[in-house]
């Protein structure tokens, strides 16, 4: 059966597919009544026949999640019970004769299929009632002769299966399944000499670059070329950039309040009394670039997963994102220039942009910080960074909560959604470059009312003591979760045939690889089973008892009590060498478009620069977008994004206050991000120690208490391994090896350790132009460092908005302004500025104590946009102005002060009657610079600048 | 003391901070999942029932609309007992939504629903809402203009005719959905079931406006007039 509704006003409306046996008219009409709206919905042809000749049907293809049809399953079931009824959801569109129709832009091919109706009078419209369903051929285990295969027909074999390994791996692979040791072994288990299918596809998961971060412990050995003009940093060999600039360097920092780094899904720190707090940033790039709102949507929903299976299971309480996407504001003849097949800009920000804010509103989780980036590069691959805050109390019954528990013999029990199809190879597949005929399985969609019952489920359980031990299910499925909970123990077993399946037909291995959403493991002790889904039944979230761990060495898989795979752990996670690389730096400034850009501009007046700027894609107001992101539910955001008064001012950072979490009334947890994608080809090292410089400003800007603040980094480069296809491979990795040793001096410099972070490292695109030039964007290399800090009085807490008209401007940090502007809004090549790490931690150190005696009325960091673009926006929110006037030294250029995009500067502002105090305490470089007034003009020496203007300009999107 | 239900599961998510508004107020509350008020014998325990924020079956369909058939499947009478026995009943946002889809502003059949807002948006900002002078309900007792966010997708007001038997509580300062007359919450007409889309719930600390407390405290005043109000209503039984 078929059901239409439609919405009255709108043209558009929802399609229902539903099947069940024999449901009476008494039945039908119940159900109708639960699809349409009395009073602004009717079903169409029974109920209405608007005059349209048109419609476009665009309904999920087979196997894709259909979140309203399991909303809408769990409801009918309870009014018409005893029925099995199946459902399907779908959209509809009407549209006039001649109406031009623009499919493309109203279904995502990927995931959805859409046909278009078109008849000559809309009586002539019958609804299809053909019901999507999976169909998929049975499919066995396959097998894998290892003796006979040469390493060619493997490579052969990898590319065709996804599986993605080198040719080393795959010697090592051939090496290992071949030797006596290990035929023997399998023999005495009853297993075949040859490979199974599920083995293999377990090792191309575990060691894939999204898992292992093969390129982060690899050995690299580093030159730089003798024309560069960066800092030298002379030619070395590292083994692991991680261990060694990352682990290592906090290890030396040594901060009492770290409770656990690097160990498990998110960093945790000490921060209150009561509470730990952790943190976890992801990326989601590759699903992202080819579902944009499912992408970005299970990236929020699996970082919040992370942070629920970090320590004995935490509760998210904030959410961040940083999103980097190719200019939305291209002339059509550079549009024309893009590759085919690839989504435009806007398709992918609106996406993106749909899918972040569904994620956090249906989750109940604030987004209360982020950071947009524009760059040409992103145009390929955009960057969706998903970062979630937690919260768990110290003890749980008496146990450290940051550690897990479980022991050999404990039950394994998975929570959640079941396996589908959807989600296979996501972990392989974004170890490699996208091309246009990337998997559509590797697509999935979110469920956020499932992960919504099972966050419920898993606090309720944490604290009743019915499991002890938790993980998520991420990249890799099973094979990486189970496989991971297994080294703690040294064993587990899986019973395949105790997975819950969304439909049959899915072979073995995908079973244990799907990462099909919304699932968490437990690991429960036998006595506490009955309790366990006794609860889990009762909260509904779908319990399968699947297993137990033991302490056998193993990874063990069994279908109907018969062994069908078993991998040694030791050979799953020690014993791949690590990779042996090249890292040579070219120097400075190389940057390459997909474009012709057009010659660099000529010299412009103080007035078009100032429009330029604050127009500047990068600077101007994203609040359009980060309103419709619900950043207060939980009541507890104490700093928002933006003040709102009578206009709009951007915040640095977000706060969430601990009262409502029952901590001191006076704590704050502060969160904030900075990336600098545009300073990249400049130089990495320059770009890290910016970034840095950059999150940390954010934060104290806030009353962060420097000591106090904890750092995650996070990576997406370009591919960085040398070969035919990607020249100048060695260059990139110099830039992040240039990257990770920036991150450990800057790290040192500042006394602020590392507590999480990871690694994307395949973000090129490759399609074509026209039929035959082929075409590479690759993004430009991006750190994203979020860092975690504690306020310890919420009450001194400043905004960025100028308060009163009579206050005085101050600008502190470096006075670097005597060479020309260096703004990125019009300037792609730099001379790098001097970046003294032990003066601005200096200047980060004083500016908290002036925030601590109450000294500041308003602060706002210095970034992209320069002093200018930090004054303006400070002045936007109470609709105040103000007037600068003979604040340069006769050596400074106006353009240089105004625009430059200096490291470690702050404006702020400061009551008249407390001046006196601030300058005798306050030992570091400032400058007075005019004052706080509420005229309609902005005064800059001889410039006078309309208030209003500036903030149209600026507001231009919202 | 005044005990209070608030109601908890599947995609409710503000139920912690409404727990907090009526704890601060002087209430005892207890959550309840949806899976158990569904199949509670009675409301006798409570005085006060609150259908908090959030995504209730994740919004599908119709904001509210599923978990209002379910409440209408199985407590469809103990509902009515409670409204009859003119205790208070409060829905905040998507229990506002809830309340509409089970039809308890209009005597006979539905007249209204809250559909998108006009600009198909979310929005979360902080708005001024005016209080109806007309509106005798006890909820509004002694407030003055309220100052509180608003976080919804679906939250425009429709009306099929002219007020009759729902009497408007709140309505916008600005145009902020295209919602009918600016109705930003609504009363029954016996004024014991009140219905918003803004969140007062977020907004009774001070510390989160930011230094102006004395709105802080006309949103604590919807919630203390709820409990002054039940203890009349106790009083009144005990009397009887």
């Amino acid at each position: 059966m078929r059901i239409d509704v439609l919405n009255t006003e709108l043209n558009t409306g929802a399609s229902y597919w539903i099947e069940g046996e024999d449901l009476t008219d008494n039945e039908i009409s119940t159900i109708k009544d639960v699809l349409r709206d009395p009073i602004d919905q009717v079903i169409l042809y029974e109920e209405a026949r608007p005059n349209f000749h048109q419609l476009l049907e665009v309904s999920f293809r087979p196997g894709v999640t259909d979140n309203a049809a399991i909303a809408l399953k769990t409801v009918l079931s309870d009014l018409i019970p005893n029925k099995k009824i199946e459902l399907a959801t779908g959209r509809i569109f009407l549209f006039n004769q001649g109406e031009k129709v623009d499919i493309d832009q109203l279904h995502n091919p990927l995931i959805e299929r859409a046909n278009l109706f078109q008849f000559h009078q809309a009586s002539d419209y019958v609804p299809s009632p053909l019901f999507p369903k999976v169909e998929l051929p049975l499919r066995e285990i396959n097998y894998f002769d290892f003796d006979v295969l040469t390493v060619k027909e493997l490579e052969e074999l990898s590319l065709k299966n996804v599986w993605a390994f080198s040719t080393s791996e795959l010697q090592h692979l051939k090496e290992y399944f071949t030797s006596q040791e290990v035929k023997d072994d399998r023999n005495k288990k009853g297993l075949s000499s040859k490979i199974s299918d599920i083995e293999v596809e377990i090792l191309a998961q575990t060691w894939s670059e999204h898992c292992k971060h093969k390129i982060f412990g690899a050995e690299i050995n580093y030159t730089e070329s003798e024309q560069m003009t960066g800092k030298k940093l002379g030619n070395f060999t590292v083994t692991s950039v991680f261990k060694t600039h990352i682990r290592d360097i906090t290890n030396t920092i040594k901060k009492d309040w770290l409770i656990s780094v690097f160990e498990d899904n998110a960093g945790i720190v000490r921060f209150g009394q009561n509470n730990d707090y952790c943190l976890k940033v992801e990326t989601h790039n590759s699903p992202s670039a080819l579902d944009p709102y499912g992408g970005a949507l299970t990236g929020i929903l699996g970082v919040n997963r992370d942070i629920l299976g970090c320590g004995i299971g935490a509760e998210p309480i904030a959410n961040m994102n940083a999103l980097c996407f190719g200019s939305q504001k291209y002339p059509s003849d550079i549009v024309d220039q893009l590759p085919k097949k690839l989504k435009s800009p806007q398709t992918i920000l609106n996406g993106v942009h749909k899918g972040i804010e569904d994620g956090g509103n249906k989750s109940g989780i604030p987004t209360i910080n982020g950071a947009m980036s524009f760059h040409d590069n992103f145009a390929g691959k955009p960057l969706v960074y998903c970062g979630t805050v937690g919260i768990i109390p110290q003890k749980i019954n008496g146990h450290d909560s940051y550690l897990k528990r479980h022991i050999p013999g404990d039950i394994i029990v998975i929570c959640g959604g079941s396996v589908g199809a959807d989600g296979i190879h996501g972990a392989t597949f974004s170890s490699m470059e996208l091309d246009d005929n990337s998997p559509a399985t590797a697509v999935q969609i979110g469920d956020p009312l499932t992960q919504r019952r099972l966050t419920d489920f898993l606090l309720e359980a944490r604290d009743a003591g019915l499991y002890r031990g938790i993980t998520d299910n991420g990249a890799g499925g099973l094979s990486s979760s189970i496989g991971e909970m297994a080294q703690k123990t040294n064993g587990a077993v899986i019973n395949l045939e105790a997975i819950p399946l969304k439909y049959p037909g899915l072979s073995p291995f995908e079973i244990i690889i799907s990462e099909s959403q919304e699932r968490m493991s437990f690991a429960v002790a036998p006595e506490k089973l009955k309790e366990f889904l006794c609860l889990a039944n009762k909260r509904a979230v779908n319990p399968a008892v699947i297993g137990h761990f033991h302490d056998e060495g193993s990874f063990d898989i069994k279908l109907n009590s018969k062994l069908i795979a078993s991998l040694s752990l030791d050979f799953m996670h020690n014993s791949l060498p690590p990779m042996k690389l090249k890292a040579h730096y070219l120097g400075e400034n190389i940057e390459c478009t997909w474009y012709k850009k057009s010659a660099n501009p000529k010299k412009e007046s103080f007035e078009s620069l100032v429009e330029k700027v604050l127009s500047n894609e990068n600077i101007a107001s994203k609040y359009h977008l980060v309103e419709q992101f619900d950043h207060e539910v939980k009541a507890a955001t104490i700093h928002k994004p933006f003040t709102t008064k009578e206009k709009i001012s951007p915040n640095d950072c977000g706060v969430i206050w601990g009262a409502p979490f029952g901590e001191h009334k006076d704590l704050g947890v502060s969160l904030a991000c900075a990336l600098l994608p545009h300073l990249s080809h400049v130089d990495t090292y320059f770009m890290t120690q910016m970034v840095i410089d950059e999150a940390i400003r954010n934060l104290i800007v806030a009353g962060t208490d420097p000591d106090y603040i904890a750092l995650c980094d996070n990576y997406c480069w370009p591919d960085p391994i040398e070969s035919e296809n990607n020249p100048d491979g060695a260059h990139k990795l110099a830039q992040l090896v240039r990257s990770t040793k920036a991150l450990a001096d800057t790290a040192l410099a500042y006394q602020t350790p590392f507590i999480s972070g990871k690694d994307s490292m395949k973000n090129d695109f490759i399609g074509f132009r026209g039929d035959s030039e082929k075409i590479k964007i690759s993004v430009p290399p991006t750190l994203l460092i979020t860092g975690i800090g504690k306020v310890n009085n919420v009450n001194k807490l400043r905004s960025s908005a100028f308060q009163n008209s009579g206050d005085i401007i101050v600008y502190i940090g470096p006075m670097d302004f005597k060479k020309k502007y260096k703004s990125h809004a019009f300037e792609t090549s730099y001379d790098l500025p001097r970046f003294d790490s032990e003066k601005n931690w200096e200047i980060h150190q004083a500016v908290y104590h002036l925030l601590e005696h109450e000294l500041i009325e308003s602060i706002h960091d210095v970034s992209e946009g320069g002093i200018f673009t930090s004054l303006v926006e400070s002045s936007f929110a109470n609709n105040l102005s103000f007037c600068l006037r003979d604040f340069l030294d006769s050596n400074e250029d106006l353009h240089a002060f105004c625009f430059n995009e200096l490291p470690a500067g702050y404006t702020a502002t400061i009551k008249p009657e407390n001046f006196e105090r601030f300058r005798t305490e306050f030992k570091l470089p400032y400058r007075k610079l005019g004052l706080v007034t509420s005229n309609e003009e902005i005064i800059i020496n001889e410039y006078q600048l309309n208030k209003n203007h500036m903030y149209k300009i600026w507001s231009q999107n919202d | 003391m005044i005990r209070t239900l608030v109601l908890t599961g599947e995609g409710i998510n503000s139920h912690k901070e409404t727990a907090r508004a009526f704890q601060k107020a002087g209430s005892e509350v207890d959550f309840i999942t949806i899976e158990e008020f569904l199949r509670l014998k009675s409301f006798d325990l409570w005085d006060i029932i609150t259908f908090p924020g959030g995504f209730s079956y994740g919004d599908e369909i119709r904001s509210g609309k599923l978990l209002a058939q379910k409440i209408n499947l199985h407590q469809k009478e103990n509902l009515k007992k409670f409204i009859s026995q003119k205790k208070p009943i409060l829905g905040i946002c998507n229990g506002f939504q809830i309340l509409v889809q089970l039809g308890v502003f209009e005597k006979k059949q539905r007249t209204i629903t809250l559909a998108q807002n006009q600009h198909n948006k979310f929005i979360n900002k902080w708005t001024k809402l005016r209080v109806d002078k007309e509106n005798k309900s006890f909820w509004l007792k002694e407030i003055d203009n309220l100052h509180m966010p608003v976080r919804h997708k679906e939250g425009r007001l429709k009306a099929t005719k002219n007020i009759t038997d729902f009497k408007i509580a709140f309505s916008y300062d600005e145009d902020i959905n295209g919602s009918f007359q600016k109705v930003a919450g609504i009363t029954n007409e016996e004024g014991n079931i009140l219905g918003l889309m803004p969140h007062p719930e977020a907004a009774i600390d001070p510390e989160l406006f930011m230094g102006s407390h004395h709105m802080a405290i006309q949103n604590q005043i919807l919630f203390k007039n709820a409990i002054e109000y039940s203890k009349g209503l106790r009083n009144e039984k005990s009397v009887n």
